[in-house]
């Protein structure tokens, strides 16, 4: 087991710097000009002496080093990255880091809330489903998850703005940002209850969508354990039923589930850029949307990155869970 | 998506600094240049359009009385689109950074946005001199008058002493008029943490703005024909240019003044210019500006507002601020911004779509508590021509397009709600350089087959195209992914009946701006931010061809540029405008540009704030202005 997590680490190193090379290709690739970008995007426009502009569009470039051919940005960019240096937004000249760790927070709270929303709802959903399969229930319930998975969520938030959000309707829930104006002069207790007001309705649209690929994964995975010579045994040795669920069946058919949680550890960070920017949510997605729009490449690439990284180590989390949840499972082996 | 938005508006106070500064907004808007000053040709306006004369306060209101006096208090929370990046006023040129920027900070002049007028506002009073340079190299200051009739003779000189100096013409090498601003600071104007706006505080900002490090290429390139900038006292200033120009007051009184102690603490500037460059681009005040204006900062949540108190020791009692805070909130989706102002979470929308405005918007219990607000600010759309490259390196085939491509004027009647004029020229619509004595060609498909066929273009192959040496007709119009793609399909449409075959090319911002540098484009649709009075230099200048320049169409000739060069150094208003008049002729005849509208702006408030007037120069209202009335009834 010890070795070949270490394998696996040390392949994560050849294997990241194969991702770096390709994103920082992709966004070069796209058209744009962020040195030009930057001195307005009138840009040259307001500069009455076009040499005089080239000379600063050449100087900015040279200051973000995109005067180099692109095979020595990269090596320059590498070795910045192995000091945990992702250098400075072209946008405003502030650590790249520091950007990312303000948002953070935000994305985890939201990303992190939805998800165990999902499982904690679609799990038993899904019992149901496979417990009573075929059934009315069943039917009703897998229409209904598999309609909300079919409503695109920049249609659903806009209803929610528009029916709950006060206005011409129900105002029940805020809908921009995810405190009041005045909320750091609140007391902890209605800083929170603030806070958790805020988060309905952005958490609502990030949890619907999900409830139906888990509550499915359940259902089927259920359905195959029942269908195991152990839930037989177990049942012609009297156990009652809900020992044999709860207790027998449940456990078996959550391995997929477990291993699922490695693949969620990217999208907790990745943030949602379509929800952060209807309801005005400082979080991930939006920078990393805004940074790719303005080709502010720092930002771009060490979001990337960052991802890149997070998507790799949950790979190797799932195939841990995987071998610890199933002993049968030899990573060895493979 | 929606987060390329800008706000598209310039601060009052800093109406020349923030003109310096450029950007672009979501309706693709390239800001030009310059603001402009000086009185308005009032002949020339249609009676409804008269520019000059007072806003009238509270237009839109009709809850508001006379009885409203205004109070200390409240607050007031704003909704823009887009974030600004920092809140540094001279290396960020984004609109939203300029507009909250005219709160923080003050300039030495600022212009009336009812008069257009340049009055003092740091300065406490300035005098502007000619330059008179004699062959030793001699250099005199004072008002110039003339011996002889056109300015020929003997000068005689007058300086600010009051003495008089006659100076024999063959000694004279030069005369620059009006390029000398004494500038005499108030005693009692401080920063937001209470030290005084000194002679050394304007000398720092412009030595910042000059010092190559610093982030700010293009607010220098304005400061490019600025000889010095003086401390004759604590108080006094003095900056001398080196070339006659008619913006020069407008530059050299429009920056923003920073705090010299705040900014530069160590006074690195002399010592280690770029260590203070460096230094400067990534202070931390860039997202804590201390500045002098009549609000100051206090917190700034990123992604969600910005936040501003008023400045109770504001050094201009008539205009300090009435509300207590100022908060800019940053919302993206158009849909949540309306609804932030429904249910109450923000009180202003400066800008809003037309359909908000007209369809969304009209029950009555709405309107009973908004009001809609409908104004100006100087800007322009337009289709550009390549004229570089056939088919529109003929100037019949342009013409053709004015009268064939568009019913400019019922696009607006329909799509447009009626709201905005048709434009024929580069001027401001509502400003002093528009003759209004050229008007829009009306939409005409018979007149533009004729034009055709004069240039050339029939279908010879028939194949229902029109062509010539052998090319079909065909052309490829870029467009930016946002509003504009609305004219596309109508344009296109029209043109086939013509016998022309239109693709369109939409493209995400960035990628559109590539193309229109490198000049891969037959027709662009774009749009100008401008001043009142524009310097044509940027947009039409033929050294503005080559190299990215804003000249991306390709216009201009010898003539055109001598014509540009010398509007730039008449200082007298009335010869300028005959030029820019003149030059707005030779645009109409040329059609360069299909000039397409001047649209205002749409903004909803709520009708609790008084004291509300909206003007005709950026961003179109002033927030320290507004109140809450006593009694707080609505």
């Amino acid at each position: 087991m010890k070795t070949y997590i270490l394998k696996r680490l040390m392949m994560i190193l050849p294997t990241m710097l194969g991702i770096t090379v390709i994103t920082f290709v992709i966004i070069r690739l796209a058209p744009g000009d962020p040195a030009a970008m930057r001195i307005g995007s009138g840009a040259q426009g307001m500069i009455r002496n076009q040499q005089l502009a080239n000379e600063i569009i050449e100087k900015t470039r040279k200051e973000f080093g995109l005067d180099l051919p692109i095979h020595q940005q990269y090596f320059r960019w590498v070795g910045k990255i192995a000091t945990l240096d992702f250098g400075r937004s072209y946008k405003d000249n502030r650590p790249v880091m520091d950007k990312i760790w303000e948002r953070m927070p935000i994305t985890l709270q939201l990303n992190i809330i939805s998800i165990i929303l999902v499982y904690l709802i679609a799990i038993p959903l899904g019992i149901y489903s496979s417990t009573h399969q075929y059934s009315a229930g069943d039917k009703t319930l897998t229409l209904g998850l598999f309609i909300l998975y079919s409503l695109p969520s920049f249609w659903v938030a806009t209803i929610l703005i528009l029916f709950v959000g006060g206005g011409d309707y129900f105002h029940w829930f805020p809908i921009t940002g995810i405190s009041s104006m005045d909320a750091d002069k609140m007391s902890a207790a209605a800083w929170l209850w603030d806070r958790i007001w805020h988060l309905i309705l952005p958490v609502t649209c990030l949890t619907y969508g999900g409830l139906a690929y888990v509550s499915r994964q359940m259902r089927s995975g259920m359905l195959e354990t029942i269908r195991q010579d152990y839930i037989r045994t177990a049942r012609a040795k009297g156990l009652s039923e809900k020992t044999v669920i709860y207790k027998h069946a449940l456990r078996n058919s959550l391995i997929p589930i477990v291993t699922l949680l490695g693949f969620l550890l990217p999208a907790l960070l990745g943030g949602s850029v379509i929800i952060e920017s209807i309801f005005t949510i400082p979080g991930m997605g939006a920078l990393g949307f805004e940074a790719i729009l303005s080709r502010d490449y720092p930002v771009v690439m060490a979001i990337s990155t960052l991802a890149a990284f997070l998507t790799l180590i949950g790979l190797l989390i799932s195939d841990i869970c995987y071998a610890l949840v199933n002993p049968t499972i030899s990573l060895e082996a493979q | 998506m929606a987060t390329r938005k800008l706000a598209g508006y310039w601060g009052i106070a800093l109406v020349a600094l923030s003109s310096l500064a450029c950007s672009l907004d979501k309706s693709q808007v390239m800001e030009s240049s310059t603001s402009s000053n000086g009185a308005v040709n009032r002949a020339t306006l249609p009676d409804a359009m008269q520019m000059t004369g007072l806003v009238k306060m509270d237009e839109f209101n009709d809850q508001a009385s006379t009885k409203d006096a205004p109070v200390q208090g409240g607050q007031i929370v704003v909704a823009f689109s887009a974030e600004p990046d920092t809140l540094n006023p001279l290396t960020d040129n984004s609109a939203v950074n300029s507009y909250i920027n005219s709160y923080i900070f003050s300039a030495l002049l600022r212009q009336d946005p009812e008069t257009y007028e340049w009055e003092g506002s740091l300065a406490e009073r300035w005098i502007e001199e000619d330059v008179v340079i004699q062959n030793d190299g001699k250099k005199l200051r004072g008002t110039t008058t003339y011996a002889g009739p056109g300015e020929q003779g003997d000068i005689t000189l007058r300086t600010s002493a009051g003495e008089s100096v006659r100076i024999a013409r063959g000694q004279v090498k030069e005369v620059r008029k009006r390029s000398s601003f004494t500038f005499f600071l108030r005693r009692n104007a401080k920063f937001h943490d209470g030290k005084p706006v000194t002679a050394a505080d304007v000398k720092f900002s412009y030595d910042t703005i000059k010092n190559e490090t610093v982030d700010a290429p293009s607010l220098r390139n304005y400061y490019n024909d600025v000889e010095s900038c003086e401390i004759l006292d604590d108080y006094t200033v003095r900056i001398t240019y080196s070339k006659q120009y008619w913006m020069a007051r407008e530059f050299a009184g429009g920056f923003a003044i920073m705090p010299r102690h705040i900014y530069d603490p160590d006074g690195l500037i002399e010592k280690s210019p770029e260590d203070f460059g460096k230094q400067f681009n990534e202070s931390q005040h860039n997202r804590s500006s201390v500045g002098s204006g009549p609000y100051q900062f206090e917190k700034w949540d990123t992604g969600i507002q910005i936040t501003l108190t008023r400045n109770d020791g504001y050094f201009d009692e008539r205009r300090r601020g009435h509300l207590d805070r100022l908060v800019f909130k940053f919302i993206s989706d158009p849909v949540a911004s309306l609804q932030s102002l429904k249910n109450g979470d923000v009180n202003f929308l400066p800008s809003v779509t037309a359909e908000q405005f007209e369809e969304e918007t009209k029950n009555p219990e709405f309107l009973s508590q908004f009001a809609k607000a409908e104004f100006y600010t100087p800007s322009f759309s337009y289709i550009g021509w390549n004229m570089r490259r056939p088919p529109f390196n003929d100037q019949k085939v342009r013409q053709a397009m004015e009268l064939g491509a568009l019913d400019r004027q019922k696009y607006l009647d329909v799509i447009g709600y009626g709201r905005g004029v048709v434009v024929s020229g580069f001027s401001y619509y509502f400003g002093p350089a528009y003759d209004h004595k050229l008007e829009p060609q009306p939409f005409d498909l018979e007149k533009a087959k004729q034009l055709l066929l004069e240039a050339g273009w029939y279908d010879r192959d028939g194949d229902g195209l029109r062509d010539k040496d052998g090319k079909p007709f065909r052309f490829e119009y870029l467009v930016s992914s946002g509003p504009r793609m609305r004219m596309a399909p109508l344009i296109k449409e029209n043109l086939r009946k013509l016998g022309i075959d239109m693709t369109v090319r939409e493209l995400e911002w960035a990628t559109f701006l590539q193309n229109v540098y490198d000049r891969q484009f037959d027709a662009v649709a774009l749009g100008w931010a401008i001043a009142l009075e524009d310097d044509p230099y940027q947009i039409w200048h033929t050294t503005q061809i080559e190299n990215r320049g804003s000249n991306h169409v390709g216009f201009g000739n010898a003539d055109t540029d001598r014509m540009i060069e010398e509007s730039r150094t008449m200082i007298d208003d009335e010869e300028r405008r005959k030029i820019f008049f003149e030059l707005h002729r030779i645009a109409y005849e040329e059609q360069p540009y299909l000039f397409l509208f001047t649209s205002p702006n749409l903004g909803i408030y709520d009708k609790k704030y008084r004291g509300v007037k909206l003007y005709k120069v950026r961003p179109g209202y002033d927030l320290a202005e507004w109140y809450l009335p006593e009694n707080g009834s609505i």
